[in-house]
């Protein structure tokens, strides 16, 4: 049974890269406010959710009808929605003083990562490493699945020649999104900040950027991409040539505003490494503890019952158990947030103007890189243990590690640790519940239980989707509450001795 | 800086109550007030660490809570604040991080709050003198504008406090010193302006010289005890001595010292306030 060229998998992770590596670099260097990933997820969910809700009824009326009448179709929707709640959710924001000109930018790439690394790209790549996965496994579900996607995706098992140039095309098709959603989603955050709608009026054409779909065919592919990147390579030219003197304005308002000392920005990412760091040798106890206890845990199962029987438990058991030592191994990073609050670390860093998304952000990021750690030790681990015992990598294994393992256990970290920052914060000294550190772990298990239990009454085959789901939920579950702890909880929670 | 109508306190609980003054020259600006009275309050509040219930704080015409006016404050209060499990030169690098300044930096102020011999050292097994000192160290990473010190000597022994003094005195040349202190002595010593707060308002935003002065009291911490004079008043473990001020310490040590009685510590009481504001 053929299964699916690894070069589609590598067109999404180049197409994924440019988007978040755009983004990232931009991080870096223009250093803007880490929320607006949130905001602009806002403004591009809302506005997706809304095209399916508009498409739903009357797509049907619509498709195979006059090419322009369909393009229209298209291009409004995105027009309207996509660059329409741009500017409404920028104006929102701009009006509260929370987006300035210096965020324009950096809005742009949000909206363009969120439809090319995540809806587009990040999401169809892990139903093709699933689909990559199950057919690597020769099983019935395997064949199935095989069968399904010959009919409905025959492109995935074109030969290599064929993909190549499909690949370079589908990455230039990402790379025009990208720069599509670079230009209008700029515009919208200028003509939000300097109130001024002609930007607006300006940005709201580019949607009619899709008004070409239904023309790809008569264009050819090759033709159709070249002229949508031309098209959007334009469209950031053009805002970025109109803007000139509002960015000018911005930077002679910011000079005259500023203090003669150098800004202190771009401090998150500085305070995620140090807290890294501090987590590591504060939580050392607890790391090596984890990492430990399932090494041991793996001889054990690899040796119960001969090599045959140690195989299939070690196979079907190891990769179910290693999110619970995951999660005790970064506790470090909930020592940190609470030892740093008893010591009055956060009245500081909060003077000094770190906001608690940054102090949130930091030691769940340390939650996460603490995961790392164990994992990058014991799936290794595991991995040759399991070659040793039976010869070859059993795909039940490697499914388990690749679904199961490695995203219940970096999800379980993430909720565990901002559960436990957000009980630290509303405890009292008093109440001598400040810290959370000696419940957490039973808390923190919880979820990867839950999933355990939920997997000995289905069918093994949902047993991954599950997972999948748990530790999706949980991620989201955690990106919401940092949103809300940052919003609700008042400074004074973070202090010592109030 | 300008403060118009601050009220502000912890969860809704008002502590300040319609605070307004307007700082416009360079100098030292010395807070007094009662235990309880609000002054930490008022230090957090402009440091923008608690939001104003009411009423609005500038700095230069700038919102005290936007990031450009934090960065020309610094801010040190009563509290260490330095992460657990850290050497010292480990704790400075951390708030360097934060800072985003470099080792010159760091290097500099170990010179100037003299901490070569406890760079090394862990924070936590250090005297409280010597974590006041390196507490402090940290506002002299960066040069700011406005520096807000709350009780930056409490527990320094007098020659540690005087060259602190010294250092606000310098800084205060052509920045801006707010300055809270329990002991008059000192306020007077330091600063030329002073803010009183009673009971969460404004009582004076004047002169030093319009309140009354009050003697200079150290505490010494000695070994043994036994050759004490007997008229020593005595607060804890603390022999105290009402001074006319930090050049008669001297004296008293080399008298101590003639009796063949062993210095443990010495260091500045804080002198109660109450009896000014009566």
């Amino acid at each position: 049974m053929q299964n699916i060229d690894i070069l589609i998998i590598i067109q999404y992770i180049v197409a994924i890269g440019i988007s978040a590596g755009a983004l990232i670099y931009w991080r870096l260097k223009h250093e803007f406010k880490g929320e607006l990933l949130l905001y602009t997820l806002l403004a591009y969910a809302v506005a997706i959710a809304l095209k399916y809700v508009v498409q739903l009824p009357t797509i049907n009326y619509v498709i195979g009808s006059n090419p322009a009448i369909l393009g229209l179709y298209y291009g409004a929707q995105t027009a309207g929605f996509e660059v329409g709640f741009s500017y409404v959710v920028a104006r929102f924001l701009a009006r509260r003083e929370k987006l300035t000109m210096k965020d324009a930018a950096g809005f742009g790439l949000g909206l363009g990562f969120w439809e090319n690394a995540v809806l587009l790209g990040g999401l169809q790549l892990v139903n093709l490493f699933t689909y990559y996965a199950i057919l690597s496994t020769n099983s019935a579900l395997a064949t199935t699945v095989y069968t399904q996607l010959s009919t409905s995706s025959p492109g995935l098992f074109a030969p290599p020649s064929a993909l190549l140039g499909g690949g370079a095309l589908f990455v230039l098709e990402r790379t025009s999104s990208l720069l599509a959603h670079l230009a209008w989603g700029y515009l919208c955050v200028v003509a939000a900040c300097t109130r001024k709608l002609k930007y607006f009026w300006i940005a709201l054409p580019m949607g009619f950027i899709d008004f070409l779909v239904p023309f790809a065919p008569a264009l050819t592919a090759i033709g159709f991409e070249a002229l949508v990147f031309a098209l959007s390579l334009g469209c950031v030219l053009l805002a970025w040539f109109i803007t000139k003197g509002e960015r000018n304005a911005a930077m002679s308002e910011s000079s005259r505003n500023e203090a003669p000392l150098p800004r202190t920005t771009g401090i998150t990412t500085s305070l995620t490494s140090v807290n890294f760091k501090r987590s590591i040798n504060y939580g050392k106890t607890y790391l090596i503890l984890g990492i430990i206890v399932s090494v041991v845990m793996m001889a054990t199962l690899s040796l119960t019952g001969g090599s045959a029987a140690g195989a299939a438990i070690l196979s079907s058991t190891f990769p179910l158990i290693v999110p619970m030592f995951a999660v005790i191994g970064c506790m470090g990073a909930l020592m940190i947030f609470t030892s740093d609050k008893v010591k009055g670390v956060y009245e500081y860093l909060i003077a000094y103007g770190i906001n608690p998304f940054a102090i949130f952000w930091s030691i769940v990021a340390s939650a996460v890189g603490l995961t790392c750690i164990i994992l990058a030790i014991t799936v290794p681990v595991s991995i040759i243990v399991f070659v040793a015992v039976v010869g070859s990598i059993s795909p039940v294994f490697g499914l388990l590690i690749l679904y199961y393992t490695i995203p219940l256990s970096i999800a379980a970290a993430m909720f565990i640790t901002m559960a436990g920052m957000i009980w630290s914060s509303l405890s009292t000294r008093k109440a001598g519940l400040n810290s959370p550190v000696g419940a957490a772990p039973i808390l923190g298990i919880a979820p990867v239980l839950v999933v355990l239990l939920i997997s000995t009454t289905v069918d093994p085959a949902y047993v991954l989707y599950i997972a999948a789901a748990v530790s999706g939920a949980l991620i989201l579950l955690v990106i919401l509450l940092i949103g809300v702890a940052t919003k609700k909880l008042v400074k004074e929670r973070f202090l010592a001795n109030v | 800086m300008q403060l118009v109508d601050v009220s502000s306190g912890y969860y809704g609980q008002k502590i300040l109550d319609g605070i307004s003054f307007e700082i416009i020259e360079p100098g030292v600006y010395v807070v007094l007030g009662p235990n309880g009275a609000g002054k930490t309050t008022l230090f957090r509040t402009i440091a923008g660490i608690l939001h104003p219930i009411t009423g609005e704080i500038r700095i230069n015409g700038i919102h005290a809570e936007d990031q450009t006016a934090r960065e020309q404050l610094a801010y040190l209060t009563h509290i260490d604040g330095i992460p657990d499990g850290l050497r010292v030169i480990d704790a400075l690098k951390f708030y360097a991080t934060v800072e985003h300044v470099g080792m010159e930096s760091i290097d500099h102020v170990i010179e100037l709050l003299d901490l070569q011999e406890l760079k090394l050292k862990y924070f936590n097994q250090l005297s409280q003198g010597q974590k006041k000192r390196v507490s402090i160290a940290r506002i002299f990473l960066r040069e700011k504008n406005i520096y807000l010190l709350d009780e930056p000597t409490s527990n320094l022994d007098p020659k540690i406090a005087k060259e602190i003094r010294d250092l606000v005195l310098d800084l205060s040349k052509d920045r801006v010193v707010l300055y809270s202190s329990h002991n008059l002595f000192e306020a007077r010593e330091i600063g030329t302006r002073v803010i009183t707060i009673i009971q969460g308002k404004l009582a004076l935003f004047g002169k030093i010289d319009d309140i009354k002065t009050q003697k200079y009291v150290v505490g010494i911490r000695v070994f043994g005890g036994e050759n004490m004079p007997e008229d020593v008043q005595k607060e804890g473990d603390y022999y105290l001595y009402e001074l006319e001020g930090p050049e008669d310490v001297s004296q008293v040590i080399a008298d101590l010292s003639a009796r063949g009685i062993k210095i443990r510590e010495v260091k500045e009481m804080q002198n109660p306030l109450e009896e000014l504001f009566k």
